[in-house]
């Protein structure tokens, strides 16, 4: 047993802006992440056996990220790495363990700020060898230094996929196109709700700039409607499609590949949360279910914050923001400052806070998803990746009277494998809601229970 | 576009040499095994038990589990959040 004033689980911008703020007023904190370093996705780094050379320097996200580390290590936070928060049995005791051993930590207060993952989004040929969300294809650019592919289609919408769209073809893949369903004036209904945050502005249009320079055609009002291979990618089919993103027959457009990117927004990992007693509400305008929290962003479970894109996508300065305030909270909770010195030094971080909701608000308005995109699947496409459960094996167990989704797990196991949903529970909500002609947000959500990630070390579990 | 899948703006850690079913990769230190395996050409990490179907690294962050070999005798490990070692023994789960 492992005894700390403050355990953050996820060393991304949130968790880490937690803990260096709670560990500046004196807190004892100690940040857990199952990667190999801190910095989560925007701010991932290099391995460390890489030595850093000038143009990677340049990069802001490594520069702020660096800084952002430095600050927490300077700040005293303690941190393990490889370490996977998995469950909680009793309260203020989380449950983690790593490559050879299993831990219980007890902590007077807990931030869980686990990020998000992107939406996966079944088309025909999803599942293919040299199919990546964005993430992953971000993930392999920027922590390994690797090209996902040669030659790629990116396919998704939303400011992600701008980036990484950006960053792939400045990295010499020959970016055939992006497809976005949207409008090609949805972002500009963002520019309103930008403020003074101008960094926001000239990011976007160097991202842009840099794809015209590239020469990558930006397919608007157009989606990925089916991926082929036999044994991997060797293909990507686009169609036009109409205002609610439903394919217009006839203007399919193939083209050869090798590899897909695919990124249609991003998905709160809110798992262990829930696991942990937190309670959720459906955010219909982002389309997902995030936790409730007050205005120092203390979920419903007293003593647990949760903090990030983990607790809605909203990007890295308000995760960094948000994080900010939690730790602020924390270490006057806990005594380490004066009654109403967390409220007055905040005052900064919720005014920012305010303008980047508009923001954020604006940004979830433009990209909202259409039902079109929920369509595009056919009865062979996989539903659930991890137990091969296909569409039409949902149909199949709906016929035979499975109308929810814990229903639709029993009957199928969707829902069942390692990945524990995340890959599908959003995925099987749509089709669900859509079948029975119901609201996806009055779907209710399979049950949660330990642990968050599977737990591989059995032998690890024996010890203690 | 660039010599080869691997990016050269950055300086790699040591030469390092690992077995995948038994076929030598030679990759960099610090590199992950299921990046290791895609800049040497290998896209399949696994195949279906139920329909024996292909799959690759996807979400390259540790949440889909699609990447996952065995690796060292310890099977079910994620490749995208496992760095290689030299003579470390992956096998196909």
């Amino acid at each position: 047993m492992t005894h700390t004033d403050l355990l953050v689980v996820g060393a991304g911008p949130a968790g880490l802006a937690a803990a260096i703020e709670a560990a500046r007023a004196g807190v004892q904190a100690l940040v857990v992440d199952d990667n190999l370093q801190p910095g989560g996705q925007i701010y991932r780094q290099v391995p460390l056996e890489f030595s850093k050379n000038a143009s990677l320097e340049r990069k802001s996200d490594f520069r702020n990220g660096r800084a952002l580390i430095s600050d927490a290590i300077a700040a005293g936070v303690q941190f393990r790495f490889g370490c996977t928060a998995w469950g909680l049995f009793e309260a203020g005791i989380m449950e983690v363990v790593d490559s050879s051993s299993a831990d219980r930590i007890h902590a007077a207060r807990i931030v869980i700020a686990a990020g998000a993952h992107d939406r996966p989004v079944p088309v025909p040929g999803w599942t293919l060898p040299g199919v990546f969300t964005v993430g992953g294809a971000q993930a392999l650019l920027k922590g390994q230094r690797i090209l996902p592919g040669r030659r790629m289609l990116l396919a998704g919408i939303g400011p992600l996929l701008l980036v990484v769209a950006s960053q792939l073809s400045e990295a010499g893949v020959d970016v055939v196109g992006v497809a976005e369903p949207a409008p090609v004036w949805a972002g500009l209904t963002i520019l309103p709700a930008l403020a003074r945050e101008w960094p926001l502005l000239t990011d976007g249009l160097r991202y842009r700039a840099t794809l015209m320079r590239n020469r990558v055609p930006w397919f608007s009002r157009t989606v990925l409607t089916r991926i082929e291979g036999a044994h991997a990618v060797t293909a990507a089919v686009v169609a036009r499609v109409d205002r609610e993103w439903r394919p217009v027959s006839g203007s399919e457009k193939r083209f050869e590949v090798d590899a897909v990117a695919m990124g249609y927004g991003l998905l709160p990992s809110i798992e262990l949360p829930r696991i942990c007693g937190c309670a959720m509400e459906y955010d219909a305008l982002a389309r997902t279910w995030r936790p409730v929290r007050s205005r120092q962003f203390e979920s419903s479970v007293p003593g647990t914050f949760l903090v990030g894109d983990g607790a809605g996508v909203a990007g890295v300065i308000v995760a960094i923001e948000e994080g900010r305030v939690a730790g602020l909270a924390i270490a006057e909770q806990l005594g380490k400052l004066r009654s109403g010195e967390a409220t007055r030094r905040a005052v900064p971080h919720m005014k920012r806070l305010a303008t980047l909701e508009r923001f954020r608000h604006a940004v979830d308005r433009a990209y909202a998803l259409r039902p079109g995109l929920f369509e595009l699947a056919d009865a062979e496409t996989i539903a659930c990746r991890c137990e091969e459960v296909t569409f039409d094996d949902l149909e199949q167990a709906a016929q035979d009277g499975a109308d929810t989704p814990a229903m639709l797990k029993s009957f199928t196991r969707c829902g069942m494998g390692p990945c524990q949903g995340r890959m599908c529970a959003a995925t099987t909500a749509e089709w669900l809601a859509t079948r029975t002609g119901r609201n996806v947000s009055t779907i209710p959500l399979p049950s949660a229970a330990p642990p968050a990630k599977p737990v591989v070390t059995l032998g690890a579990l024996g010890s203690d | 576009m660039p010599n080869g899948p691997r990016l050269p703006d950055v300086d790699r850690g040591c030469d390092i040499a690992f077995t995948c079913d038994g076929e030598i990769i030679r990759a960099r230190g610090g590199e992950t095994v299921a990046a290791a395996l895609l800049a040497a050409g290998r896209r399949t990490l696994r195949n279906t038990p139920r329909t024996g179907e292909p799959r690759g690294l996807f979400c390259g962050m540790g949440v889909c589990f699609d990447c996952v070999m065995t690796v060292d005798g310890q099977p079910g490990l994620r490749t995208c959040l496992t760095s290689i070692r030299e003579g470390m023994v992956v096998t196909t789960f």
